[in-house]
């Protein structure tokens, strides 16, 4: 901000004011070159994160692992073998492990960014800093746990390929990792604007969960959209997330299809979520301790 | 010396009703309490205290203007309520003004509440680090103050266990010794100073004085006079959000003393330390 000070002009006419805070609303509150100030605070809250995670924990690491699998067992049993749901083609396992693992890494942003200025309260009512580095940091953190999820499902993949099953490794694989982007800013910009909101209206705290799991059930994780009636293929249309998971599937395993003109409208659809949920994030900050 | 600090008809209302209309529950204790006559509102944001019943609108601050220049220390005064830390809030920019800029040159480092942002679990060093991120500062410039900070706090044996194995004094010094030297152009203390032994306020206060002599603003909320006095050259005082007045420290304090018909015996031995103070400059 001010690493000039020194030769800095020493009268106060010719003053050349580092900050102006004033009542008047401005549109964008946000500025990339403070965020870029304060980068070693972001770093640091992510090591923050890993290592408050991992501290007294005596499976540590294991807790990455056991529960995607776990669960893509109950899956496989209750969605599988008892609701006998089509996966096309793929091995259930896959298909299932796909859709939670994906699944687990959205929730987790737009759940921890959701939830910003509830749980930092404390912190943001008394000392400046952009907020918009605690929820940055906190889909990063969220990374680390579902690279090692990914990596497991990884590991499922090659055991069922080395057996023979008609799954394909193609070229398409590249384009995950913009796939993992577009989920993560996807639960970002939602998360903000849903952060901001709660600032004013502290019911959403409460109905930001069940909306989150319902958002799930819209969203391919436990059945192809190809087993989706007519009279609800518009849900799938809409929802953002369906192509990202569609598309992770086909790429990964070359088994289903991808709409393309949906995949762009939800392309669309989270920059437009990354553009409001941040100038409203930026908004509330100014006046959320006041509110909180 | 150059304004560091031009505060410019500031103003801030609450809204006592529409804090959280959206949550009906508060409301309908709101509303009961007034029905009632307990009077002072409860959703209150800050716990700034207002005359429920006649209003729905309270003013924290109202058209308050001042400057500081750098190199001046200014404490604000006032009873619980004045808007002392609405003021400040305001200047270190956590909450907007209804009305009213405020300019500032320099980097604002506030020792609001030591200890805030402290993780448990890491060790005393990773706290310093995070803590000094928190407050604005670079990993690098961390780096450079590291031993300064630690040899300060004394806590130099413990710096690797986590802090939540730290005493409450402990874990207090290490807090405003990160804070104390992050060296801001502008330093804001909020009665941090009530933390700790004596002997670590004295510290405190010694500290305190040599930024003070580095050339650096200080702004300092206190409810003690006679900190207040050995330490400040100039004072405002609040009262119910306005201005009630603004210059010599003991004047303000006189001020504010008269308003509380505190006895003046406590004000004479406040004047005593006041002269020691300037003999203290002096020397």
């Amino acid at each position: 901000m001010s690493e000039n000070q020194n030769q800095r002009v020493p009268s106060s006419h010719a003053a050349v004011w580092d900050v102006v805070i004033s009542s008047k609303k401005t549109l964008i509150n946000v500025s990339i070159k403070e965020l870029w100030n304060y980068r070693d605070l972001m770093l640091l809250t992510i090591y923050r994160d890993f290592v408050a995670l991992h501290k007294q924990t005596v499976m540590g690491f294991l807790w990455y692992v056991i529960p995607p699998v776990v669960m893509t067992l109950v899956y496989k049993i209750v969605f599988g073998n008892i609701a006998k749901i089509p996966t096309n083609q793929i091995p259930p396992f896959l298909f299932f492990m796909s859709g939670i693992v994906l699944w687990a890494y959205f929730s987790a942003c737009i759940s921890k960014t959701a939830t910003t200025f509830t749980t930092n309260a404390p912190l943001f009512t008394k000392v400046y800093f952009p907020r918009l580095v605690i929820p940055i940091a906190g889909c990063v953190s969220n990374l680390w746990q579902f690279l090692v999820q990914l990596l497991i499902f990884f590991g499922f993949y090659l055991f069922f390929l080395l057996k023979g099953t008609p799954i394909s490794f193609s070229y398409r694989i590249i384009i995950v990792p913009f796939l993992i982007l577009q989920i993560a800013v996807l639960g970002f910009g939602a998360g903000c604007w849903i952060s901001a909101l709660t600032t004013r209206f502290r019911d959403l705290q409460l109905a930001v969960p069940p909306a989150i799991q319902m958002w799930m059930y819209a969203s391919c994780i436990f059945y192809p959209r190809s087993s989706v009636p007519e009279n609800l293929q518009w849900v799938m249309a809409i929802n953002p997330l369906v192509p990202i998971i569609e598309a992770f599937r086909f790429a990964v395993m070359g088994q289903g299809q991808v709409n393309i003109p949906n995949w762009l409208f939800s392309v669309a659809v989270t920059l437009v979520l990354l553009v409001v949920g941040v100038i409203e994030f930026g908004r509330a900050e100014k006046t959320m301790a006041d509110t909180i | 010396m150059p304004d560091v600090i031009s505060i410019e008809n500031v103003s801030k209302i609450y809204r006592l009703g529409e804090i959280s209309r959206s949550q009906l529950f508060g409301d309908i204790r709101r509303w009961v309490q007034r029905k009632v006559g307990m009077g002072q509102g409860f959703g209150n944001p800050v716990g700034e205290v207002g005359e429920g019943g006649a209003s729905d609108v309270f003013w924290a601050l109202k058209d308050i203007s001042l400057t500081i220049r750098q190199g001046e220390t200014l404490a604000i005064i006032g009873a619980n309520g004045a808007g002392k830390s609405t003021l400040l809030k305001i200047i270190s920019r956590i909450t907007a003004p209804t009305d009213g800029t405020v300019r500032i040159r320099g980097r604002v480092g506030s020792l609001l509440e030591v200890g805030t942002g402290f993780h448990p679990d890491l060790t005393g060093r990773d706290n310093v680090y995070l803590n000094g991120a928190i407050l604005g500062m670079l990993r690098s410039e961390v780096k450079a103050k590291f031993d300064d900070i630690v040899s300060f706090a004394g806590v130099e044996r413990f710096i690797d266990s986590p802090v939540k194995h730290y005493s409450s004094g402990m874990y207090v010094r290490l807090a405003f010794s990160v804070a104390s030297f992050l060296e801001p152009e502008i330093l804001i203390v909020d009665e941090v100073l009530s933390v700790g032994d004596a002997k670590f306020q004295d510290k405190c206060l010694d500290r305190i004085r040599t930024l003070i002599k580095d050339g650096r603003t200080l702004i300092f909320v206190s409810h003690g006079a006679e900190t207040v006095a050995k330490i400040c050259d100039r004072a405002i005082y609040l009262k119910e959000g306005k201005m009630a007045y603004d210059g010599d420290t003991m004047s303000a304090i006189e001020e504010y003393y008269l308003d509380q018909y505190i006895d003046l015996k406590t004000l004479d031995k406040t004047r005593e330390l006041m002269r020691e103070s300037i003999k203290d400059k002096a020397l």
